[in-house]
């Protein structure tokens, strides 16, 4: 049998590995400048606290007191941050479900309060549903 | 060869890719989204029997069809990218430089392009280039090995089917 590698195939090699050279340098660049993702709860306008996302595997419960027995309860998570329970009355925001990405927020607007992921994205998107 | 001869064949053949396409979910990821692109094998043979745009439709309709049968339609943009873009690149290599690549090569650039071409859209879907860089060094690596086993299987293929060719069963 012959040799079955060819000049061409010498390029298709090249070019995986400036592709790799390419990322692993940009992976670089983005970590210089990264920002970790804040979670920011503002009831009325005003910030009543700030969280950073917990760790992989980590799941932090906060009781959101938007004064006069209200509430929200909200839940920090790895792979988001999501309202369990509230006792507004459209309950909006608890079927609001799962936010992940800087710029995206939840609202609840009986108790007006809002929360919004802040920062440069560094989570892992869910990429589940990609299939070749 | 006749007209409905070729419908036939290209019928038969999108079908396999459809199959092959769901039968590889059974194998575990090397790297999460990475396939081993055993539907890559029937671009690969459709492009050597028949040519540049026989080959794109059935990557079109395995890429359309093949999410849908899966049940996550939102896998369409990713199949379709990916797959497009590698048909183009395995279709130049293979119809016009073939003298200078090896099967093996052009199966590896296909499985290159199209994880470039996925990486890309989910980048743009996602707003972030972070993601192709994360995820771009295992999926090269993941290419390298699915590209030439891919390339591998259809060299053999290819050389059964010219020997069948030889003695007129095929074409």
């Amino acid at each position: 049998m012959r040799i079955p590698i060819r000049i061409g195939d010498v390029l298709v090699y090249l070019l995986v590995f400036l592709l790799t050279a390419f990322s692993f340098a940009g992976l670089y660049q983005m970590g210089k400048n990264t920002v970790t993702s804040q979670v920011v709860v503002e009831i009325d306008g005003v910030v009543w606290g700030t969280y950073d996302l917990p760790l992989e595997g980590e799941e932090r419960e906060i009781l959101v007191d938007a004064g006069e027995t209200r509430f929200n309860i909200l839940i920090l998570s790895d792979s988001g941050v999501y309202i369990k329970e509230a006792n507004c009355p459209d309950q909006l925001c608890v079927s609001w479900g799962r936010i992940n990405r800087p710029g995206q927020t939840i609202v609840c607007l009986p108790h007006k309060v809002v929360i919004r992921i802040i920062g440069s994205q560094e989570g892992e998107p869910p990429l589940d549903g990609i299939s070749s | 060869m006749k007209k409905s001869r070729k419908l036939v064949f290209m019928a038969l053949f999108t079908s396999q890719a459809l199959v092959l396409h769901y039968f590889e979910n059974f194998f575990p990821p090397l790297a999460p989204g990475a396939k081993l692109g055993l539907a890559n094998i029937v671009t690969i043979i459709t492009l050597h029997l028949f040519g540049f745009w026989e080959g794109m439709a059935v990557v079109v309709v395995r890429s359309i069809l093949g999410p849908i049968l899966g049940g996550s339609p939102t896998g369409i943009l990713y199949s379709l990218t990916g797959g497009v873009l590698s048909c183009i690149i395995m279709a130049v290599l293979y119809l016009h430089f073939r003298e200078y690549f090896s099967l093996l090569g052009i199966s590896v650039a296909g499985a290159v392009f199209h994880n470039v071409g996925q990486l890309l859209t989910a980048s743009l879907l996602y707003g972030t280039i972070g993601i192709l860089f994360t995820y771009m060094p295992l999926l090269m690596l993941s290419s390298v090995i699915t590209g030439n086993f891919i390339g591998l299987v259809a060299k053999y293929i290819i050389r059964f089917l010219n020997k069948k060719a030889a003695h007129g069963y095929v074409s």
